[in-house]
């Protein structure tokens, strides 16, 4: 036997309260390794993502290009409109590798919900290289290409119809994509000519994609596109700062959950042993008559509070880690752009972190019950009876 | 016998709200290694007090005190935990054993603030001798209040202290385990234990060599049994 198994025994002796305690650290452990598990993984898909697309700059039309550049990604009507003789002309430029036309249109359905339609060129597909797709590309002016989630809620497969009766146009299915996990889950996918014929945007471009030969040669091309009249060109850099910004604030709101989830969760380990102590008065003051010293008070209290943390950190961590898909989608959901790919992994480290974070929580919350356990006195525990 | 404990014009004073208690008044007396000592009064007297102050738990503010050849006022907190720790065994009437600690574990509780390790032995050699032995693995709530009290005077034993200090060790007792308990106290004694106990028994004071009467602060008597 020793203080620290003592430190057990006590615990257990108010299960319900140290159990509640300890589900309280859990919530906090659980929703600090979402943050960081979330903070590292949403910046990793993002750069995964955009080196996937192999879009390395996006030209739009006058007005404020990136936000034109992050509602293209996104999904978004821009209210302005590029002269189509743009794409050839920034297709002819030298390093050009890949340049796509894009029209994106937005339709309000009757629950007020809105469905992006997007218009794309053949060689879209050579920016979306990860892209699968159950059935084929478009393989008639009347096709349509839905993402897994839009055909999930238009319960529509490869080979049926799809009709829209604010624009009278009715769709064949040719291809339905394979989840991504991003936001291109959810569009559809339309012909470019198709598209700017039943959105009557004849000859116009939301925007044009840009894939370079040689992405060293970035500022060269981007100033040789700079030349054509009315157009601006954003770089993936730019669009991924532009992406940070508009996610910054559901990050901020996520850490002030957590703050606020790490601080309740504080107040409540130092009420919650700060009570026991103030029980447990007597016997510590009887522990003073056998020989215990301060330090010795001190250090059952405090373990008593680590083992509470560090219980908590442990079964937070673990809830995050096994309820990590559920929490993805939440985010997925929640963050106005949300990249392909899964927020939150098992990273050792971010494990490891938020234990010991918890852990030193603990230590802190320990610190003033342990200092009014130390002081107890023995006179007390012997005369109050 | 050498002098294990020696008061000199001790006087204790505190405050009770506005009123200034004079709990002992210029006591002095000297108590052998070996002696087995009774204090006995009405209630207010001043007994328990004595006890504290001999017991390092509580100092003067007049006089002196003296145990196992240390002046207590001269300790500091560090020193007073040691001496508490290692020559005194303290017993009381509430038993004071953890709940969640077994037996065993109770009695080697204080090992864990001394300087001496590994008593397990010495623990289960306590058990036998408190006629234990079969109960070691048990809760202090499966025991009756006799075998909690044996426990706890296991437990004042286990560092093998100089000093054993009892206040009303017999007071939540019936009759029958009272009487295991002075025999107990007895054979303690009999084995060159200094004892000194607080006690409103009449029985438990007369089995006593010395019995201290104190009234009101002062002793009032002091004589030999027998």
């Amino acid at each position: 036997m020793n203080l620290f198994t003592l430190s057990i025994k006590n615990l257990q002796r108010r299960k319900l309260r140290s159990g509640l305690t300890m589900a309280g650290v859990g919530i906090a452990a659980a929703a600090l390794f979402s943050l960081l598990s979330f903070n590292t993984g949403f910046d990793r898909a993002l750069k995964e993502e955009m080196s996937n697309s192999g879009i390395h700059m996006l030209v739009s039309t006058e007005g404020c290009p990136l936000e034109a550049a992050s509602l293209a990604l996104h999904g978004g009507e821009i209210p302005k409109f590029l002269d189509g003789r743009r794409l050839p002309e920034v297709s002819d430029v030298p390093g050009v590798r890949t340049a796509t036309g894009l029209l994106i249109f937005s339709l309000i359905e009757d629950e007020g919900k809105a469905i992006f339609f997007y218009g794309v060129g053949d060689n879209y597909r050579d920016l979306k290289p990860h892209w699968k797709i159950d059935g084929e590309w478009f393989t008639s002016p009347d096709s349509i290409i839905l993402g897994a989630e839009a055909a999930r809620v238009e319960k529509r497969k490869v080979g049926d119809k799809v009709y829209f009766p604010d624009i009278d146009a009715e769709f064949t299915v040719s291809g339905i994509l394979q989840r991504t996990g991003s936001e291109d889950d959810g569009f559809f996918y339309l012909p470019l000519a198709t598209a700017q014929k039943v959105f009557k945007k004849e000859g116009k471009l939301s925007a044009v994609g840009v894939s370079l030969a040689n992405v060293e040669e970035f500022d060269q091309v981007k100033g040789q596109i700079e030349t054509l009249p009315d157009v601006y060109v954003v770089s993936r850099d730019q669009i991924m700062q532009q992406i940070s910004s508009i996610t910054a604030s559901s990050k901020t709101l996520m850490v002030a959950v957590v703050i606020v989830a790490i601080t309740v969760s504080f107040l409540g380990v130092i009420n919650t042993v700060l009570m026991s102590v103030f029980e447990m008065l007597r016997e510590f003051g009887y522990m003073r008559c056998i020989g215990a010293s301060p330090g010795h008070i001190f250090r059952l209290v405090v373990f008593e509070t680590l083992l509470l943390c560090l219980g908590g950190g442990i079964l937070g961590v673990s809830f995050g880690i096994v309820f990590s898909s559920i929490t993805d989608q939440w985010l997925h959901d929640l963050l106005p752009y949300a990249p392909a790919g899964d927020f939150i992994s098992v990273d050792p480290v971010i494990v490891i972190a938020s234990i010991l974070f918890s852990t030193l929580v603990g230590l802190l919350a320990g610190i003033i019950p342990g200092l009014k356990a130390a002081h107890a006195s023995p006179m007390e525990a012997v005369r109050n009876v | 016998m050498s002098n294990l404990i020696t008061l000199k014009n001790v006087s204790k004073n505190y405050r009770r709200g506005r009123e200034q208690v004079h709990a002992l008044n210029d006591i002095s007396l000297e108590i052998n290694a070996g002696d087995f000592v009774s204090v006995v009064g009405p209630s207010g007297s001043g007994k328990s007090t004595l006890l504290n102050i001999i017991g390092a738990m509580d100092l003067p503010n007049e006089g002196s005190i003296q145990l196992a050849d240390k002046e207590l006022g001269q300790l500091n907190e560090k020193e007073l935990t040691h001496t508490r720790a290692d020559v005194i065994g303290f017993v009381f009437q509430q038993f004071f054993l953890q709940p969640t600690l077994t037996a065993r574990e109770n009695i080697l509780l204080p090992t864990l603030f001394s300087q001496q390790k590994n008593l397990q032995s010495r623990a289960d050699e306590l058990l036998a001798r408190v006629g234990l032995s079969d109960r070691g693995d048990h809760l202090p709530d499966e025991l009756s209040g006799g075998e909690m009290q044996r426990v706890a005077i296991a437990r004042a034993l286990i560092n093998q202290p100089k000093l054993l200090l009892a206040d009303e060790p017999t007071g939540n007792l019936d009759s029958q385990n009272a009487q295991a308990i002075y025999a107990l106290l007895d054979e303690l004694h009999n084995d060159g234990l200094t004892i000194i106990t607080v006690t409103h028994s009449e029985e438990l004071a007369s089995r006593a060599q010395y019995r201290i009467h104190l009234r009101d602060g002062s002793i009032d008597k002091e004589k030999l049994n027998g």
